[in-house]
């Protein structure tokens, strides 16, 4: 039997997460107690899991587990997320319906006589499709006339990355990466100019001003925060204006540069019906039960695998191609594709505390397969990534591989070079089939038709 | 003696009250919250309350202009009648 604590668990004193064998399970520890009899009794716990906000859970034995640490009341088991994301993952409005489900929670909480100690964006996972709420132990019984202590996270955390990503430009998310509990309100402010937060009230308030009363209360020890009260109509008007905020900042289409890549195909409507028909056939022979797709754009190839009930991972490097993805996905009710922000070339690192709290990507899990569709050239040529290396990232990655290699007399590898010395002497297909084949084998390959370029089936075995 | 009595106990009653209410309230909040955020969360709701108090007093006064106007323009329909 084996108990391990997860390594991002540990701010919180109301419990954590552990792993007992594996299974992921969640210690409630007995200065909670009160809080999640309230949560469970008052009916709280019930509507938020059957209207899907909330992870659902069992409660376990807790004999059967041995005790890690504290003082334990209860052991849950929560329903599983198959994979784990970030918010600096996360496109626009994936991030905009993060913030609106924690919103929609905290007002339903509100009705039960509770509220959220925190609002981290780490307390969202997407599930099926849509943001789903993982930290059971959040809630706690309101008193009324305490401020909102989480107004600050949610601020940081949600409403100030939105503000940037709508209003200055759409990569600032990426800032959450290195801002662990969220991007500074000073910071913000310090990015855009004054006039853009006059377009909304709102906006005004919970940045603007709120950065400014955050640096005036700075270095005054004398501020007794404990005398100020806030009634419970005062909590429904910041909800409901926080919520008007976020519902205001809209996502602008500026255009990236592979935003648009379907719209004018670099190879012919032949070529691209005969390629969608080998992956098809390859996906049917592989059978995986998880897909990542590399270089997904806006997620044509995603579908192929999800209409045949594979649980997809659509990255893609550009926000506006992740962002329309998603946006598909929703119209569509996709539930098993997950569009992600991710630059192969620069993967999600290990951060936070020890660098263990939030993992990279390779830490997380990995695929059956991987789709590596028009990728490979982009990889080798444009970022001058040796096939060796390559060849050994996707080893590392997944068990069996769909590649296309793009030689260097189709269109897209002479747009590539044709502003730079061709210094790629072993960009040949003969080099990328031996470099691949020390790791995988070939088990087919197909010219597509009406174009230059050949798709391999790879297995690991 | 005891109308003095009852209105002792009054009192009382109503002190423990205030006291209660005035009492500092005590969370297991575990973040940092940070004072700056808690001022200006009460300032926030203020103005709201204060904005959406104006707004309603322009829709009722606006409401009652146009009432007005339709009670006069009745009146003149009934006198040409």
């Amino acid at each position: 039997m084996t108990l391990v604590k997860d390594s991002s668990s540990f701010r919180d004193p109301s419990g954590f997460i552990f792993y007992h064998n594996g299974i992921v399970c969640r210690q409630i520890n007995a200065i909670y107690r009160d809080h999640y009899d309230y949560f469970v009794n008052s009916g709280l716990y019930k509507v938020l899991a059957e209207n899907r906000l909330i992870v659902s859970h069992d409660e376990i034995s807790n004999m059967a587990v041995k005790k890690l640490d504290g003082d334990v009341y209860k052991v849950i088991r929560p329903q599983l997320i198959p994979f784990i994301s970030y918010p600096y993952e996360w496109c626009f409005s994936q991030l905009k319906d993060a913030a609106l489900s924690t919103l929609r929670i905290q007002k339903m909480a509100l009705k039960y006589g509770m509220v959220l100690k925190d609002c981290s964006a780490y307390n969202i996972q997407f599930f099926e499709g849509k943001p789903i709420f993982i930290d059971t132990l959040s809630f706690e019984i309101y008193n009324e006339g305490q401020p909102w202590c989480a107004y600050r996270q949610f601020c940081q955390h949600f409403l100030s990355p939105l503000v940037l990503m709508s209003l200055a430009d759409i990569r600032h998310g990426q800032l959450l990466k290195i801002y662990i509990d969220g991007i500074p309100l000073d910071m913000t402010i310090s990015l855009l100019p004054i006039y853009k937060f006059l377009y909304n009230y709102n906006l005004l308030f919970h940045i603007f001003l709120h950065a400014k009363s955050q640096k005036y209360v700075r270095n005054k020890y004398t501020v007794n925060s404990k005398k100020y009260k806030l009634s419970r109509s005062g909590f429904c008007r910041l909800i409901d204006s926080l919520e008007a905020a976020v519902v205001g900042l809209k996502y602008h289409d500026n255009q990236t540069e592979w935003s648009a890549y379907y719209e004018e195909l670099p190879y012919s409507l032949v070529a691209f019906q005969h390629k969608k028909q080998i992956v098809d056939n390859f996906l049917d022979m592989l059978k995986p039960d998880v897909v990542w797709d590399m270089g997904a754009n806006t997620g044509i190839f995603s579908q192929i695998a999800a209409d045949k009930g594979i649980r997809v991972i659509a990255f893609d490097s550009d926000p506006a191609a992740v962002e329309k993805n998603y946006i598909e996905c929703i119209k569509a009710s996709r539930k098993n594709i997950l569009p992600l922000l991710m630059d192969i070339t620069n993967p999600s690192p290990d951060i936070g505390w020890n660098s263990e709290e939030r993992l990279s990507l390779i830490k997380r899990c990995k695929a059956d397969t991987v789709l590596a569709l028009a990728l490979v050239h982009h990889l080798s040529i444009s970022n001058n990534v040796p096939l060796s290396k390559l060849a050994n990232f996707f080893k590392g990655i997944c068990k069996s591989l769909i590649i296309e290699f793009v030689p260097k007399t189709d269109l897209q590898v002479k747009r590539l070079l044709s502003t730079r010395q061709d210094i790629f002497h072993n960009y040949t297909k003969e080099s990328f089939e031996l470099e691949f084949s020390k790791y995988f084998r070939i088990a087919n390959k197909v010219s597509i038709k009406d174009s230059q370029r050949t798709l391999y089936l790879m297995t690991r075995d | 003696m005891e109308i003095v009595n009852h209105m002792k106990i009054k009192v009382m009653f109503y002190g423990v009250l205030l006291i209660m209410l005035i009492s500092t309230q005590n969370s297991y909040a575990y973040l940092d919250p940070g004072s700056g955020s808690y001022l200006i969360q009460i300032i926030i709701s203020l103005l709201l309350g204060i904005l959406f108090s104006l707004i309603r007093f322009m829709k009722n006064i606006k409401t009652f202009i146009m009432q007005l106007f339709k009670k006069r323009s009745y009146k003149n329909d009934n006198d040409f009648s």
